[in-house]
C-alpha cells in the first residue's frame, strides 16, 4: 500500500512499564477509512496500543506515524484523533448538546457552524430529541452513542474505540454493532477498535490484529484468521480449534502422520516443515465428519478413532466432544444436522466413531508458541 | 428504538403499579413507619447534644439580646431593641467590613493555595496519598493558640525573619510584620488552610481521570481542561471549602487579638471584649445574633449563585 493511503503506522512500538513489557515491538498500518479491530484478551497490550496513539502514553520505542507524520510527544488535544472510552467519560456537568459541542468549542468554529455539526452528530446517533439531557438521565445504550457523536462530530483522521460496547447487555451491543458498522460505512472515517470479543471482531472489522501478551501473532480479514490461523495462539482464540500433535514422516510430496488401525493425518508441505520432526496442526470442529465404524473413508482423508463423550443439540448444529485415545486430547466436532429428523437418532455419547476430514483443513502451526486458548464458544 | 422500548417498559411498570393499590399502600405505610423508628433512634443522641449545648445556649443569647447592661455587669431581661440598634451604628461598620474584608482575603489564599495542593495529592499522589493527607492534619496536634503565638516568634522585630534578613544584609532596620493587615490575614490563611484543602481534596480525588483524559482528547489544553472540566466538577468542594473556611475566619478573634493590633480589630474581637471586659452581656448577645444573620444572608447568596452555576 502506497503512504497517503496509510492513516497509522507503528513502527516498532514498544511500552515498558517498569520491568513489564505491555506493548512489544508492534509495527502495523492501518489504511485510511478501514475498520480495524485490535483483539486479544485481556493484558495483552490491546488498550495501552490505543492509548499511545491517542497520545495518552509514550512508546518507551519505536514510533507512531499517523498520516505519514510522526506524533511523538505530541499531547493528545494535538492530535487530530479522537477516542470513545469505555466508560465513555461523558462529562457529567453538561448536557448532550454540549457534550458534543465541546470539540468544536474549542476548535473556535462559528456558533452556527457548531450548532448545525452537533445536531447533525445527535440525528447521526438518533438522539436528536435529547439534547437537553444530562448524562445521568439517559440509559447507558445512550451515553454510548453521545459519547460516539461527541468523538465524530470533530471528524478526526482516525477514530478510537476502547471496548465501548462492553458495559451493554448482549441485544443491545448486537444492535450497536451493526449501527456503528452502518456510521463507519457513511462518515468514511478510518476506526481503529479495542476488543476482547471475537465474534465482535470477526462481524464488524475489515482486518484484524489479533494480539496477545504485548505482541501481534496474526493481521488478517477475518475469514484469513479463522480459515488459516498463523499461530496456536490464533487458532485457539478465534473460534475453537482441534489440535494434532505428532512425528511425521514422507508421502509423496508431503507429509503424513501415522498410527495403528490405519489413522493418519495426511499434510501437504509447507516451506519449512522438516520431515521427521513433531508437527503441530489445527483443524476446525466444522470441517470433521463423524463416521460408523463400518463406513469406509477415502484413503486420502485424515482418519483418527474416537469416542463420544458429550452430545450437545445446538438447534442448527451438534457439537460433539469426542475423545481421541491416540493424541490423548478431546475433539470438538461440529455437525450440521442435515441428516437429522425427529425419527433418526443423533450419536450418543459411549459410541464409537471415525472422525475423517480433507487434509485441506489442516493447519500447520509454527512449533513452540502458546498453549492452546480455552476459551469456549464460535 | 432503544428509547422506545425503555419507555414502553417503564410506562407499562407504571401502568400496572396502582393496580393493587391498598395492598402496596399499606405495606408502604409500614415501611415508612419503620424507616421514622429507625431514622430517630439514629439521630437521637446528636439530636439531643445539639438541643442541649447548642439551641438552648443560642436561645439564652436570643433572650438576652433584648435585655440590658445591669449596673454591675449583669443582665437586665426585657424586650427592647435598643442593642441591635447600636449594632448598626457607623462605629462598627468599617470593623464589620474589615472582618468580612480579612476573611474573604484569607479565603482567596487558601483557595489558591489548597487547589494545588489538593489536586497534586488526589493526582499525583500514589502510594503516599495518606502520608500526606496526614502532614496536612499534622497542626492540629498542636493546638490553634500555640500555634497562633509562635507566629509571633516569627514575625516580631527580632524575629526569625527579620534575623535572617538583617544578618544576610537584605535589610537594615527590621521590617514592621507583626501587628499590620499582612500578618492577621497571614495568621488566618494559615490556620485556616486544612479546612480548604481537605473538601478540595475529597472532590477532587473522587473525579473520574478519564474525563480529563477525554477533555484533552476533545482538544483542550492542560489550562481549558482545569477551567471548563476540573473546577466545574470539583465546585462542591470549592463550596465546601471556602464555607468552612470563610465562616470561622470573619468571627475568629484569636488571631487578630495575636498577631494584629489596634487597627486590625475584627468583629470578633468586639464581641468578645463586650462579653469579657464590658460586661454587656445583652449587647454581646445582639452583636453576636447579626453577625450570625449577616453569614447566613452571605451563605445563602453564595451558594445559590454558585449552586446556580454548577446546574447550568
Amino acid at each position: 500500500m502506497t503512504s497517503d493511503e496509510v492513516a497509522i503506522r507503528l513502527e516498532g512500538v514498544t511500552k515498558r512499564f517498569g520491568d513489564f513489557v505491555a506493548v512489544d515491538d508492534i509495527s502495523l498500518d492501518i489504511r485510511q477509512g478501514e475498520f480495524f479491530s485490535l483483539l486479544g484478551p485481556s493484558g495483552c497490550g490491546k488498550t495501552t496500543t490505543l492509548r499511545m496513539i491517542a497520545g495518552f502514553e509514550d512508546p518507551s520505542e519505536g514510533s507512531i506515524f499517523l498520516e505519514g507524520v510522526d506524533v511523538d510527544r505530541l499531547p493528545p488535544y494535538r492530535r487530530n484523533v479522537n477516542t470513545v472510552f469505555q466508560n465513555y467519560a461523558l462529562f457529567p456537568h453538561l448536557n448532550v448538546e454540549k457534550n458534543v459541542a465541546f470539540g468544536l468549542k474549542r476548535k473556535r468554529l462559528p456558533k452556527k457552524e457548531i450548532e448545525q455539526r452537533v445536531h447533525e452528530a445527535l440525528r447521526m446517533v438518533e438522539l436528536q430529541e435529547r439534547g437537553a439531557a444530562k448524562p445521568n438521565e439517559l440509559s447507558g445504550g445512550m451515553q454510548q452513542r453521545v459519547a460516539l457523536a461527541r468523538a465524530l462530530v470533530n471528524l478526526p483522521a482516525v477514530l478510537l474505540l476502547d471496548e465501548p460496547l462492553g458495559a451493554l447487555d448482549l441485544k443491545l451491543r448486537r444492535q450497536m454493532q451493526l449501527e456503528l458498522k452502518h456510521i463507519h460505512e457513511d462518515v468514511g472515517i478510518t476506526f481503529i477498535y479495542v476488543t476482547h470479543d471475537q465474534e465482535e471482531a470477526l462481524t464488524m472489522s475489515d482486518r484484524i490484529a489479533v494480539m496477545n501478551r504485548g505482541r501481534v501473532e496474526q493481521v488478517g480479514v477475518p475469514e484469513e484468521l479463522y480459515e488459516s490461523p498463523a499461530t496456536r495462539f490464533v487458532a485457539g482464540f478465534i473460534g475453537v480449534s482441534n489440535f494434532i500433535e505428532g512425528p511425521i514422516e514422507r508421502r509423496n510430496g508431503g507429509g503424513v502422520m501415522r498410527w495403528d488401525e490405519g489413522q493418519r493425518v495426511i499434510v501437504g508441505a509447507p516451506a519449512g516443515m522438516s520431515l521427521g520432526n513433531e508437527v503441530a496442526l489445527s483443524v476446525r470442529p466444522e470441517k470433521i465428519r463423524l463416521l460408523e465404524m463400518h463406513e469406509q473413508a477415502p484413503e486420502e482423508q485424515c482418519l483418527l478413532l474416537g469416542t463420544v463423550r458429550d452430545v450437545v443439540y445446538l438447534g442448527m448444529t451438534t457439537q460433539y466432544k469426542v475423545d481421541v485415545p491416540v493424541l490423548g486430547r478431546q475433539f470438538t466436532v461440529l455437525e450440521q444436522n442435515v441428516k437429522v429428523a425427529s425419527d433418526q437418532t443423533l450419536w450418543e455419547a459411549g459410541e464409537r466413531a471415525q472422525l475423517s476430514w480433507h487434509p485441506y483443513h489442516n493447519r500447520v502451526l509454527p512449533p513452540g508458541g502458546e498453549a492452546e486458548h480455552t476459551e469456549e464458544g464460535v | 428504538m432503544i428509547q422506545k422500548g425503555e419507555d414502553l417498559l417503564s410506562g407499562g411498570a407504571a401502568a400496572s403499579a396502582p393496580a393493587e393499590p391498598g395492598l402496596v399502600g399499606r405495606g408502604l405505610a409500614r415501611l415508612r413507619g419503620r424507616r421514622f423508628l429507625v431514622a430517630n433512634i439514629l439521630l437521637a443522641p446528636t439530636t439531643m447534644w445539639l438541643v442541649l449545648f447548642m439551641v438552648l445556649p443560642l436561645l439564652v443569647v436570643l433572650v438576652y439580646s433584648f435585655g440590658s447592661r445591669g449596673a454591675f455587669g449583669d443582665v437586665v431581661l426585657g424586650f427592647s431593641l435598643h442593642n441591635y440598634a447600636k449594632v448598626f451604628s457607623p462605629l462598627w461598620f468599617p470593623i464589620i467590613l474589615r472582618s468580612f474584608g480579612f476573611a474573604a482575603v484569607a479565603t482567596l489564599l487558601t483557595l489558591a493555595m489548597g487547589y494545588p495542593l489538593a489536586y497534586f495529592i488526589a493526582m499525583y499522589g500514589g502510594r503516599r496519598k495518606s502520608l500526606y493527607l496526614i502532614l496536612i492534619m499534622l497542626p492540629f496536634w498542636t493546638s490553634y493558640l500555640i500555634r497562633t503565638y509562635s507566629w509571633i516568634v516569627i514575625l516580631r522585630s527580632q524575629g526569625v525573619v527579620n534575623t535572617v534578613l538583617t544578618s544576610l544584609g537584605v535589610i537594615n532596620d527590621p521590617l514592621n510584620l507583626l501587628n499590620t493587615r499582612f500578618s492577621v490575614i497571614l495568621g488566618l490563611t494559615y490556620g485556616f488552610l486544612p479546612f480548604m484543602t481537605l473538601p478540595l481534596y475529597a472532590s477532587l480525588e473522587k473525579l473520574d481521570k478519564s474525563l480529563i483524559e477525554a477533555a484533552q482528547d476533545l482538544g483542550a489544553s492542560r489550562l481549558w481542561t482545569l477551567l471548563t472540566v476540573t473546577v466545574p466538577l470539583s465546585l462542591p468542594g470549592i463550596v465546601a471549602g471556602t464555607l468552612l473556611v470563610f465562616i470561622p475566619a470573619v468571627g475568629d478573634f484569636v488571631t487578630p487579638d495575636l498577631l494584629g493590633g489596634p487597627d486590625q480589630t475584627m468583629i470578633g474581637n468586639v464581641i468578645q471584649s463586650q462579653f469579657l471586659s464590658t460586661r454587656d452581656w445583652a449587647y454581646g448577645s445582639a452583636l453576636s445574633f447579626s453577625l450570625m444573620a449577616i453569614l447566613l444572608v452571605a451563605i445563602l447568596l453564595y451558594v445559590r449563585k454558585v449552586g446556580a452555576e454548577e446546574l447550568g
